[in-house]
């Protein structure tokens, strides 16, 4: 696929995105920083050890590359620089979710069902939004005239790619639409809150009726 | 002659296990890290080890292997490599963490 950088490119495909996961996050951050010596030490040890062994296989036939996939650079005249890579990264990525889970096993915690609980819920409140579709008005004409698009883009027989531009043109129009329904839902929220009508009790404030964005369409 | 086998054994297995004896209370600790650490090695590292495989970017000779292929993969990638490599560099790992929190 990357040619000379096959190898390479393969690494670091399977190896940066998880890497970013885990060091992005502020929270995680703040863990591994705490824990550089030990994520450092680690990665430099498992490398050493990785780039002075795999040679070995390679020289009794254990496995070989084929010519045009790998750069074939030596370092120091004994390891491919593509072998130092696969340790740098795998390390540095297995010692740092280590280094995390270890951390967050200590408190009682699975860090990696704590993060997809996360995730499943974070899914779970954007498929909420789509119950505000049939209570706007605005957001029921955008349904009708995508599927009105839809249709159309059948019958002219639109190509895979178009297809795609299509769906995803509908898709950022409707969710700008929910955006737009979630702003207008939390200033007429924060009105109601700040209103003087609000002695009467919430159900008797008037922006409540003129403001709330379900009875306003 | 099975080489690959061999090399798992001296450089994987041996080193595999002296840290298990040094580690032998963390590893009871830190059982679900190891477990997630093996299941991201058996699906991603599987994933990826079995697409350079099909790309040809690595071969096996089947003279330096046992003889037992799963999908153009030597069973002891499997059971060698992804076991003992995965414990490896969890082993040393939790045992330079022991160590530096010690100092």
């Amino acid at each position: 696929m990357f040619n000379l950088w096959t190898y390479i490119g393969y690494t670091m495909l399977f190896c940066i995105p998880p890497l970013i996961l885990l060091w992005l996050r502020r929270e995680f951050f703040a863990i591994l920083a705490e824990n550089s010596k030990t994520i450092t030490l680690s990665t430099t040890v498992l490398t050493i050890y990785g780039s002075l062994i795999w040679p070995i296989a390679i020289h009794y036939g254990a496995w070989t590359y084929t010519e045009g996939k790998f750069t074939g650079i030596k370092l120091f005249y004994y390891v491919y620089i593509d072998d130092v890579i696969w340790w740098l990264l795998v390390s540095f990525l297995f010692s740092s979710f280590i280094v995390l889970s270890a951390v967050y096993e200590k408190r009682g915690e699975d860090v990696f069902l704590h993060e997809v609980k996360g995730l499943l819920r974070s899914f779970k409140n954007a498929l909420r939004g789509f119950k505000t579709i049939p209570l706007e008005r605005n957001s029921t004409i955008h349904i009708a005239v995508a599927v009105f698009v839809l249709l159309e883009a059948v019958f002219l027989k639109l190509s895979t790619v178009e297809l795609f531009i299509v769906l995803i043109l509908i898709g950022l129009v409707i969710a700008l639409e929910m955006l737009k329904t979630l702003l207008i839902e939390s200033q007429s929220r924060i009105r109601c809150r700040n209103s003087p009508h609000k002695r009467y009790g919430s159900g008797r404030c008037p922006h409540r009726i003129q403001c709330g964005v379900y009875r306003r369409s | 002659m099975p080489v690959y086998s061999l090399f798992l054994l001296i450089f994987f297995a041996v080193p595999g296990a002296i840290l298990a004896m040094l580690l032998r209370r963390e590893l009871v600790n830190y059982k679900r890290t190891i477990l997630w650490c093996y299941v991201f090695v058996y699906t991603a590292g599987l994933l990826w080890d079995w697409l350079s495989h099909k790309t040809g970017l690595w071969r096996y000779d089947s003279a330096k292997v046992i003889g037992i292929w799963l999908d153009g993969l030597p069973v002891e990638e499997f059971v060698g490599f992804y076991l003992l490599g995965t414990f490896l560099i969890i082993g040393i790992t939790l045992v330079i963490r022991k160590r530096v929190k010690n100092v």
